[in-house]
């Protein structure tokens, strides 16, 4: 088992955090994973992404080189690099609330979901990152979404256990649109 | 503590793998892209009865490693390239007087303060000692956090066995690399050394009074250089570490370390799939040159390609390795927006000196 992710945005959107909830997670279903993120002076607001790779051997190369098998693009300005970053047979999950015109995807498959709109009516358009998440492990089966749900309870619930059930729903959500 | 598997960035693991294997006292200053192991440091070694402290300057960080290990106590340092200069007199008075210590050199663009972002630029100046004087250090380069957490016993163990500055680097793209890591439970290595003969350990329990120092003068001098020889040499003899794969039938061998020797592992697994006969050594001690792992290459290899984060600093090492008994090809940049060489590449600069 081996896959190799791409989870985009602009900063603050949290492409960062579903990235350490997959890693977290996937330490929890005993695989391995390595996470690096494109290096340099971090603002909000400014492209940011997190690859992952998750396998349940020992992991060679940690970097992501334009061969990824699901990729999250959650603005419009890292959205091209995410398209271009799709491995022919993966996904590219795209959030359309933001991306306005989504490119046809030829030898890949596209998710388009609103997930900025769900979130504000999740109650805040913070969770977006974890509505996406959520239709992430849906549609690819990458972790168990009771995984990703435990992870959420142990990084949340000590500091600010109101946005547990919150994130939790939101990853429900996701789950389901794309059931 | 117990054994246990994180999810840590790989600076944190050498921290954390310092502590667990009984490194109590770490001396630092800030520096991208290193601060990271003093900060988990500052934050744990009190759990561990130790302590880290910021010092003014790299110098003093240095010369505080002197001090401590004067008493027979390991500590460490983390830095990365322009800090890692500044440290060079302590260092190399360390090993004239024979002291053990720990230092972690995460590797960034140089020269001069360079570039935060990583690269393996560090080669030359921690294969060759790094100050005046005919000495080295060893050098261990893993090439993941696993392999830091796993290989920090033998790096404590080498500290006191040859009693000398061990030096870990890491490309700084590795050291800020994130994975998940098995950290061993915790046991202080450092226990299994007497150091009775040679610390200073105050004035009452003293027979004689124990000297040490970095200056001799004439015969002492020759003497003191003679003694260094003969310890290198038997550190060349035994210690050098490598791993290889699929060397036995290559027509071409892939060197590289850090990360560069991490992605050999999925190069040749693709390679191999498509036919091609191709293998990689990875040097784990970067001193001693793992010349053995070269020197042993089957008639096969016909050609050798080195990879590195800088401008062909290790290449010099392999071709002294295999003394033009085969043609070595480099490939290798440093700076700019991706300080190193994709897979893709690797793998078309492969397939380009088998095709010649």
């Amino acid at each position: 088992m081996l896959h190799k992710c791409m989870f985009s945005g602009s900063g603050g959107q949290g492409s960062a955090l579903m990235a350490k909830m997959v890693c977290l997670g996937a330490i929890k279903e005993g695989l391995k994973v390595v996470m690096t993120q494109t290096y340099g002076i971090e603002q909000r607001g400014g492209d940011s992404t997190a690859f992952v790779i998750v396998s349940d051997e020992p992991i060679g190369s940690p970097i992501v080189e334009n061969d990824a098998d699901i990729a999250v693009a959650l603005s419009q300005s890292i959205y091209g690099n995410c398209f271009e970053g799709v491995v022919p047979g993966g996904t590219l999950f795209t959030n359309t609330s933001i991306v306005e015109e989504p490119g046809d995807a030829e030898g890949f498959e596209q998710v388009l979901l609103p997930v900025s709109d769900t979130a504000v009516e999740l109650g805040t358009v913070r969770c977006a990152n974890m509505v996406m998440l959520g239709a992430v492990l849906g549609k690819t089966g990458l972790l168990k979404l009771e995984t990703v749900e435990e992870v959420v309870r142990e990084s949340f619930g000590a500091k600010k256990p109101k946005l547990v059930d919150l994130n939790i729903e939101a990853l429900r959500t996701g789950f389901a649109a794309v059931k | 503590m117990t054994q246990e598997t994180l999810f840590l960035k790989n600076t944190e693991t050498f921290a954390e793998s310092l502590a667990r294997c009984g490194v109590k006292y770490h001396f630092a200053y800030p520096i991208t892209p290193a601060t990271d192991v003093m900060k988990r440091m500052a934050v744990i070694l009190p759990q561990y009865g130790g302590q880290m402290m910021q010092m003014e300057s790299e110098l003093a960080v240095s010369s505080a490693l002197a001090g401590a290990a004067c008493t027979g106590k390991l500590a460490a340092t983390s830095s990365s390239g322009p800090g890692l200069t500044l440290m060079h007199e302590a260092i190399g008075f360390m090993c004239a007087a024979e002291l053990p210590c720990i230092v972690f050199d995460s590797m960034r663009v140089g020269p001069g303060d360079g570039d935060i972002l990583g690269a393996q630029s560090d080669y030359y100046v921690v294969t060759r000692g790094g100050g005046h004087g005919d000495y080295h250090t060893i050098v261990l380069a893993p090439s993941s956090g696993q392999e830091i957490a796993d290989i920090m016993p033998h790096g404590v163990r080498l500290a006191y066995k040859y009693r000398a500055p061990v030096l870990f680097v890491l490309d700084g793209v590795s050291a800020q690399t994130t994975e998940s890591t098995t950290l061993p439970a915790y046991n202080d290595y450092s226990a299994e050394f007497d150091t009775s003969e040679w610390a200073f350990t105050g004035t009452k329990d003293h027979a004689k009074r124990a000297l040490i120092t970095g200056s001799y003068t004439h015969q002492d001098g020759y003497e003191m250089n003679e003694m260094l020889r003969a310890k290198y040499e038997v550190i060349r003899n035994n210690e050098q570490m490598w791993e290889q794969e699929q060397v036995e039938d290559a027509e071409l061998v892939v060197a590289a370390f850090g990360i560069h020797g991490r992605m050999c592992r999925d190069m040749v697994a693709k390679m191999r799939a498509e036919g091609r006969k191709v293998g990689f050594i990875r040097p784990i001690t970067l001193w001693p040159f793992p010349d053995n792992a070269f020197e042993a290459l089957p008639e096969s290899v016909k050609n050798i390609l080195v990879v590195e984060m800088n401008h062909g600093q290790m290449v010099d090492d392999v071709r002294l390795a295999v003394n033009g008994r085969v043609p070595v090809h480099f490939m290798g940049k440093t700076g700019g927006d991706q300080p190193m060489h994709t897979l893709a590449e690797m793998i078309t600069e492969a397939n380009r000196i088998l095709g010649e």
